[in-house]
């Protein structure tokens, strides 16, 4: 018996997904369209394919002389051919002939081994297609190689764009150093071209804030230009104020960069032709500006100027629920002062008791995607695990960096404000 | 990510998740470890913590059908949900279990096993060594892991120097992880 509940959630839930997926199943043509929609407003993608009968793909004779299979259902051919056909006629990279090199790489990955792309449903790599793309600065390889649709009825292959909203069979697999997915297909490169990432991520041990990024476009694409727009990334990430643009030239039909952000979807991209011509825009850059507009500080004050003076300038501060019970999640609100202005929160008084321990040191230290002069800024406090002792807390907030207008050189700075609440058990 | 075999985003994933169930499987296991941790660090018991983690992917898996790529990353949307049902549960006492049954999903219960490894993943053993340390360790540690504060914003808030800091957060750090040894052995 496996006794590890957090396997036997995901069995739980993955039932209930599927259940889910049965029963929406025939509303497809209900869903597809308002998927297509997305499809024009979100950026790159590494397409999720496959299609639900084993087909050849046609449209692979023209790379490296590989054998056609015939196909097990003409309709299903059909639909396969479509979806991966032109892969080698917009991509110049699989056109050149393959090398020692390339195969060398593709047998490294593992891909064309049994078992070594089980993320491909019954599919299989085709191995005269890899070609190694491009050999990123950080030294990273790029190997592009075309996949065949997974097998019949699979429940593992990637089946559905839910973007491009159709099914899909087969398609090209970037693969980088030990990792890649699959697939994208002709219609899918030419649209928003097909990029994967490596290396995101913070980490209190110091790890790296940089997001790594590969593209796959097609012909006549010379650069591309990787546009990070202003964003908040929530949940305790750093927030970006500033767009930030970087720009990579094309090798292999490959453009790579690093962009030092963190990313939850991907870059906006502006494919430029050799003569610095704009091809495309990828990605709704309008919607981007839109939805991650730093707001706007209010007017500057005789109370806003006397805070950048001195941090301890008095500023109210209140709590809601000024009282609560044990688990109550209570608010400290006050009315910002300074814009991108750090805090540290910190209890001065908490009641005395068996059980009632508390830190002291409790902080917070960026003000969010909002901490601009004249919004208010709220912190939470949620109950600890054993719940708030009775008794009133009393707490202190200090200024720890002014941000645009510098910080404090680490010298500690009277609170500006307290306040208290009050829990009742 | 690379060495993964899924390079989607958190959003992807939940859109992929209408037509492929694996895809919501993934986007699960990257997140049960935080999201138990969430509610492990605000909930008196590990029980509690895996019932609010479930309730909350499942009511994500119900919402994902809904779910629309957006400039906002996916995983600020899960830990909305979160705290959602994180004080929904403190209004009433008690987890919710609405998104479970409508979904059908069935109980799972929880043997010591299971307690175990929730209290690994989630990190509820460290974090009640975390407590037992000396306030001054405690202090600094939470700080600088929890809460990942730099050195030196730590040190001006303590009011002592950057190295003090470091000091405090190494040895309690070493503590913790002698004691987990410890424990394990």
């Amino acid at each position: 018996m496996n006794d590890d509940p957090i396997a036997l959630l995901e069995r739980e839930l993955v039932d209930a997904a599927r259940r889910h997926v049965s029963h929406g199943e025939a509303e497809a043509p209900r869903t597809a369209e308002p998927a297509r929609r997305r499809a024009l407003t979100t950026i790159g993608l590494l397409v999720p394919i496959g299609v639900a009968a084993a087909v050849a793909l046609v449209a692979l004779l023209a790379l490296g002389g590989h054998t056609r299979p015939s196909p097990a259902h003409p309709s299903a051919a059909a639909a396969s051919g479509r979806a991966v056909h032109n892969l080698d006629t917009i991509l110049a990279v699989l056109r050149r002939p393959q090398t020692a090199l390339d195969r060398k790489i593709l047998s490294q990955s593992g891909l064309d081994r049994s078992g070594g792309a089980p993320f491909l449903g019954g599919g299989h790599v085709i191995a005269a297609s890899a070609r190694l793309a491009t050999i990123a600065p950080w030294g990273s390889r790029v190997l592009l190689v075309v996949a065949t649709a997974p097998a019949p009825g699979s429940q593992q292959g990637w089946t559905y764009d839910a973007r491009l909203g159709r099914r899909l069979g087969g398609g090209l697999i970037v693969w980088v150093n030990h990792g890649g997915g699959c697939c994208s297909d002709a219609a899918a490169i030419e649209s928003t071209g097909s990029w994967s990432s490596s290396g995101a991520g913070r980490s209190f041990a110091g790890g790296s804030t940089a997001t790594r990024f590969y593209v796959v476009v097609p012909d006549g694409v010379a650069r591309v230009a990787f546009v990070a727009p202003p964003a908040s990334i929530q949940a305790g990430g750093p927030t970006y104020r500033h767009a930030l643009t970087v720009t990579a030239p094309v090798h292999g039909n490959v453009a790579v960069a690093e962009l030092h952000r963190e990313f939850d979807g991907g870059p906006l991209m502006i494919w430029y032709a050799a003569d610095g011509r704009v091809i495309k825009r990828v990605g709704n850059f309008a919607a981007a500006a839109h939805a991650a507009k730093p707001p706007q500080p209010g007017p500057a004050t005789a109370l806003s100027r006397a805070a950048l003076r001195d941090p301890a300038t008095p500023n109210p501060v209140r709590a809601t629920p000024a009282v609560g019970g044990p688990h109550t999640t209570f608010a400290l609100r006050f009315t910002q002062l300074i814009s991108d202005a750090d805090y540290a929160f910190r209890f001065t008084s908490v009641p005395h008791g068996s059980g009632c321990a508390i830190g002291t040191s409790t902080s917070n230290p960026d003000g969010g995607p909002d901490d601009v002069r004249g919004r208010t800024f709220t912190f939470r406090y949620a109950a600890p695990a054993e719940g708030w002792c009775a008794g009133t807390y009393t707490f202190s907030i200090a200024l720890t960096d002014r941000g645009r207008a510098g910080g404090l050189g680490g010298r500690p700075i009277a609170p500006f404000g307290t306040a208290s609440f009050q829990v009742r058990r | 990510m690379e060495g993964s075999p899924d390079p989607r985003t958190d959003g992807e994933l939940l859109v992929a998740t209408a037509s492929d169930p694996e895809a919501f499987a993934v986007f699960y296991r990257r997140h049960v470890r935080g999201v138990l941790s969430f509610f492990r660090r605000r909930v008196p018991t590990a029980e509690a913590a895996f019932d609010l983690t479930a309730e909350t992917f499942a009511a994500a898996l119900e919402a994902a059908p809904r779910y629309e790529l957006r400039p906002d990353p996916a995983r600020g949307w899960l830990y909305g949900i979160a705290w959602n049902k994180l004080h929904e549960a403190q209004r009433r006492g008690q987890a919710d279990d609405t998104a479970r049954r409508r979904l059908g999903m069935a109980p799972i219960a929880l043997t010591d096993e299971g307690l175990e490894r929730i209290e690994s993943l989630a990190g509820g053993r460290a974090l009640r060594l975390l407590e037992a340390l000396p306030a001054e360790q405690r202090d600094a540690v939470r700080a600088r892991v929890l809460d990942e504060r730099s050195y030196d914003a730590i040190a001006g808030e303590l009011q002592c120097s950057s190295s003090v800091v470091r000091k405090r957060v190494s040895r309690g750090i070493q503590t913790i992880r002698r004691k987990l040894t410890e424990a394990e052995s």
